[in-house]
C-alpha cells in the first residue's frame, strides 16, 4: 500500500503507543525510542518532547525527575488516572475497529 | 571562523566550547523549536528536553574521541546531533504543520528543473517567484554589472547544499577535500564538483569563466584552496 495514505494513520497512532509504553512501568525518553526504535512507529526526539509536553497538558502523563547514574537527572514518566482512562478507552476501540474489519472483509 | 563561544545547555554543569559555525546551526535549530511552540509555560520545558538532550550526545561525541576529549565543538559534531534528534515537529498554534513550510524556507539549490547548477530553481522556490523571472533577473543583473552577477550564481552555486526537490529535505553539507583521482591541477575542480554535485567540467568551465571574468583574480581563489584544502586518496567506487 502508498506509504503516504499511512502516515496519518501512524501519526495519530503514536500517541497510543506511547500511551502503551509507559503504562508498563516508569519510563524516560531513551526507553520510548528504544521500545520503538525496531517497528513502524520509530520515532526521535524532535518528535516526542513535544508530543510528551502536549501529552502532559492534556494530563495523560506526568513525570518525576530521577538521579542517574550518567549524567544529569531524568524524567521518569508514568501515566495519570486519566491517561489510563483513555489508554483502555483506546484498546476497546482498537478491538472494535479490528473486528469490524475482518466483519466487512469477509 | 576562529570565533569560539563557551556555552552552558540545560542540566549539564559542564560547559561546551562551540566554534562560530556550530553555535550558529545550534541556535537556528532552537530558535526554530521555539517558534513553533506555543508561549506556554510548556515551551520552556520542552526547549529544556532539547538542550539536554543536545547535551547529552555532545559530551558522548567528545568522550568518543580519544586523546582530545575537551576539543572545541565543531558544525559536523552538532549537524550529527541534530540529525539524531531529528526535525523539530512541534505545531503552532492554528494547529498547522509547519514542518513543510519550513523546508520550504531554506535556501538551496533545487535539481528539478534545473539548467546550470539550480541556484535559480532554489532562489524561485525559497522567495515564492517564478524561475524564468529570477533568470531573467539574473541575465540583466549580469549585462548590467558587466559580468559580476555571473560571478554571484558562481559563488551560490558552491555555498549552497543542493535536494532533489522543493519539498525534499536539505542533505547535511559534506567536507570540502581536493580529490587527486582525474584531477588535471590539484584537485580542486574535482573536490568542488563532488561536494556541490555539480559535474567536474562545468566546474572547470566555471572557474575558467570566473579567471577571465576577474582578469585572472579568480585564480587566486583556485590557489588558495589548493593551498588550503586536505586531500582525499581517491573517489569512492559508488560514486558517478
Amino acid at each position: 500500500m502508498q506509504d503516504s495514505k499511512l502516515g496519518p494513520l501512524r501519526k495519530g497512532l503514536l500517541e497510543f503507543l506511547i500511551l502503551e509504553i509507559v503504562s508498563a512501568g516508569d519510563v524516560y525518553v531513551a526507553d520510548i525510542l528504544g521500545r520503538l526504535a525496531t517497528t513502524d512507529f520509530a520515532t526521535r526526539e524532535g518528535t516526542l518532547y513535544p508530543l510528551l509536553s502536549k501529552m502532559r497538558g492534556e494530563g495523560l502523563l506526568d513525570y518525576d525527575w530521577r538521579e542517574s547514574a550518567a549524567g544529569p537527572p531524568r524524567k521518569y514518566y508514568r501515566l495519570t488516572d486519566t491517561g489510563r482512562a483513555q489508554l483502555a478507552h483506546f484498546r476497546a476501540y482498537w478491538a472494535s475497529l479490528t473486528s469490524l474489519i475482518d466483519e466487512l472483509g469477509r | 571562523m576562529d570565533k569560539t563561544v563557551t556555552i552552558s545547555l540545560n542540566g549539564h554543569a559542564g560547559q561546551f566550547r562551540l566554534d562560530g559555525e556550530a553555535y550558529d546551526e545550534l541556535s537556528r535549530y532552537l530558535d526554530r523549536a521555539a517558534a513553533r511552540l506555543p508561549a506556554d509555560s510548556d515551551r520552556a520545558e520542552v526547549l529544556g528536553d532539547l538542550e539536554r538532550s543536545v547535551g547529552d550526545k555532545l559530551v558522548a561525541r567528545l568522550a568518543a574521541t580519544q586523546g582530545s576529549e575537551d576539543r572545541i565543538v565543531n558544525v559536523a559534531d552538532v549537524e550529527e546531533v541534530l540529525q539524531e534528534i531529528g526535525d523539530f515537529e512541534g505545531e503552532d498554534e492554528q494547529g498547522t504543520d509547519l514542518g513543510v513550510l519550513r523546508r520550504l524556507r531554506r535556501l538551496r539549490r533545487i535539481r528539478a528543473g534545473q539548467q546550470l547548477a539550480g541556484v535559480c530553481t532554489g532562489l524561485a522556490a525559497y522567495a515564492d517567484l517564478d524561475v524564468n523571472m529570477v533568470r531573467f533577473g539574473f541575465m540583466v543583473a549580469t549585462t548590467i554589472t558587466l559580468g559580476l552577477g555571473a560571478l554571484v550564481y558562481i559563488v551560490l552555486a558552491f555555498a549552497l547544499p543542493i535536494s532533489a526537490s522543493a519539498d525534499a529535505p536539505v542533505p547535511p553539507r559534506r567536507r570540502l577535500e581536493r580529490i587527486r583521482d582525474g584531477q588535471q591541477i590539484a584537485g580542486v575542480c574535482n573536490g568542488l564538483a563532488e561536494y556541490a554535485e555539480i559535474k567536474v567540467n562545468a566546474v572547470r568551465t566555471m572557474f575558467l569563466f570566473a579567471t577571465v571574468l576577474t582578469a585572472g583574480g579568480f585564480a587566486l581563489v583556485y590557489g588558495a584552496l589548493a593551498f588550503l584544502l586536505p586531500v582525499r586518496a581517491a573517489r569512492p567506487i559508488a560514486g558517478r
